[in-house]
């Protein structure tokens, strides 16, 4: 999936991703905070359609598109392969109060009952961390541990 | 003679309902803000809001301040760089142009030189805040053009910044070589004090200016600006020169992203007043005399922006639709026009540039949007031949 993006001067910043039957969805963060949504065919000049949405109402759409307020069906029969475990991952935010700490000061397992089994961090991943692992900002946190207990692992590190 | 708080009050309900009625038909704000000043002013028949423009003089003046103080500020050679030799080749083909065509009819006019090179400002550089509003109104940010479009207006600001300090000597003309050498002299020893001070003591600047409070760095860069710019009047340069370079300064500080947007609501303010005061001066009577020009004024800046579009396009490899958006696009012209416009008379040329601004700039705000919304008609009697499609690697892109 190609992404390209591009600065648009006193606008703000334009992201065109390719997605599959030659169209195309370009995002247009504006400096206002201001998103707008384009959905273009290949070689069409004019948008097929688009959306304008505010900071919130972005950050709500994108919450849903990435699946961590509700989780499609097919997410759901591979996850239950493993019975009443999940396999699934965090990304850490830059206002994790979680960043700068280790695992093991965190008490992360005595603390939510999930375990985490491997950080990708950029290209690198790093299997099976150590406790004395420093959590950093953009860490993908890939945890394993009871079903029921995964929100309050998301709300551990989003808190 | 209306109280003054009434003068300048009304003077902002009336550009701002003006433009509002404007804008919901999609037309841009600055022309009707100046409109306002028109109708509401002492040379029309009917309500008389303000009867002097002296009455809101000093609020315009830091109108005219804080807009060009925001013009230094965002001045950004990294944006006109990183476009590369395709954007220097469609951004000047488009300045090339249309200031060539704007010389040649100052020239036919017969007003005079320096007429002709006010002119040709006027009628060669687009507004950035119409084009840039307008785009966002046709919904063409994601349009392939729409880079290119913003390209040349960051081009065209970076070339209005320049031809502002250029204009200065041009317009104040000789009256006994010493005297000039003198003037000259002056104004180049602030100019380049204050370039000195942006090359190497901003740092000083940006410590005087900081403040982790909002209120206090507000209350402390407007300050700075207007200050600037009633200092370089004492030296003979034009306060608006003045504010410009303080922006320039305080881009290089650390507070430039929070001056930025700090400044945009009180910009947008008093560039209203600004751009009704210069309504105020109008004279319909006046602007009826130079209406033939105008007429071909317009005409001419139609036909230069649709071939400046086709060379664009061609630049970047585009087809006819972005070349008849680009074209019919940049056609808006607003602040820059009227920023030179004030310039001039300002600096006593021929006082017909007032009335020549005002209708050129009210005629294009009628039709450029009108015509950027219809550009594929445009499109569709361009020739094909002129737009060989390169399909290249980067296709998508």
């Amino acid at each position: 999936m190609g992404i390209s993006e591009s600065d648009l001067p006193g606008i703000g910043r334009r992201y065109e991703i390719l997605v599959g039957g030659g169209q195309s969805i370009v995002v247009v963060v504006h400096h206002s905070g201001r998103r707008d949504l384009y959905v273009m065919k290949r070689h069409d000049e004019d948008p097929l359609c688009s959306v304008e949405l505010s900071d919130d109402q972005a950050r709500r759409v994108g919450g849903i598109l990435s699946g961590s307020t509700f989780k499609p069906a097919v997410v759901e029969e591979i996850e239950s392969i493993i019975g009443e475990f999940v396999v699934d991952w965090v990304t850490v935010g830059d206002d994790s109060s979680i960043v700068g700490r280790t695992i093991g000061e965190l008490r992360i397992r005595q603390a939510t009952g999930m375990s985490i089994i491997a950080i990708i961090r950029g290209k690198t991943s790093i299997n099976a961390p150590d406790p004395s692992q420093t959590i950093e900002v953009g860490d993908r946190l890939v945890v394993v541990g009871p079903r029921d207990n995964f929100r309050g692992f998301i709300n551990f590190v989003l808190g | 003679m209306t109280n003054e708080l009434i003068a300048l009050g009304g003077a902002f309900v009336a550009a701002g309902l003006l433009a509002r009625l404007g804008g919901r038909i999609g037309l841009p704000t600055i022309p009707f803000f100046m409109a306002a000043g028109i109708i509401t002013g002492p040379r029309t028949p009917g309500l008389v809001l303000v009867s002097d423009e002296v009455q809101i003089e000093l609020f315009a003046s830091v109108g005219l301040i804080l807009l060009l103080f925001h013009l230094g500020l965002e001045f950004s050679l990294g944006d006109l760089t990183s476009g590369g030799t395709k954007l220097l080749r469609a951004g000047g083909s488009y300045l090339v142009l249309h200031m060539a065509g704007g010389l040649v009819l100052g020239f036919l006019m017969g007003w005079g030189t320096k007429e002709s090179f006010v002119i040709a400002g006027v009628v060669g550089i687009s507004s950035s805040a119409i084009v840039t509003k307008l785009l966002v109104e046709l919904k063409r940010l994601a349009n392939r053009e729409t880079g290119m479009i913003l390209g040349i207006i960051v081009f065209q600001d970076v070339f209005m910044a320049l031809y502002l300090a250029m204009l200065q000597p041009i317009l104040r003309g000789a009256e006994g070589a010493g005297e000039m050498l003198f003037e000259f002299g002056r104004a180049f020893l602030f100019l380049i004090v204050l370039l000195a001070i942006t090359r190497y003591g901003a740092r000083y600047v940006g410590r005087m200016l900081d403040s982790e409070d909002d209120e206090l760095l507000t209350v402390l860069f407007v300050g700075f600006a207007i200050l600037i710019g009633g200092i370089a009047e004492e030296f003979g340069v034009s306060n608006a020169i003045g504010a410009l370079m303080a922006g320039l300064l305080v881009a290089e500080t650390s507070v430039a992203p929070r001056v930025e947007r700090l400044v945009l609501p009180l910009r947008d303010a008093f560039a209203a007043v600004f751009f009704f005061a210069f309504g105020l001066t109008i004279d319909p009577g006046e602007v009826s005399s130079v209406a033939v020009i105008v007429g071909i004024a317009v005409v001419a800046t139609i036909a230069m922006s649709v071939l400046a579009g086709i060379i664009g396009a061609r630049v970047y490899g585009f087809g006819k639709r972005a070349a008849a958006n680009a074209g019919l696009t940049l056609l808006g012209r607003g602040e820059f026009s009227l920023i030179l416009a004030t310039f001039a008379v300002a600096a006593g040329v021929d006082a017909r540039i007032a009335p020549f601004t005002a209708l050129y700039v009210l005629v294009l705000a009628v039709l450029g949007p009108l015509l950027a919304s219809e550009s594929h008609l445009l499109a569709r009697i361009l020739p094909e031949r002129l737009f060989e499609r390169r399909i290249s690697a980067i296709e998508g892109m």
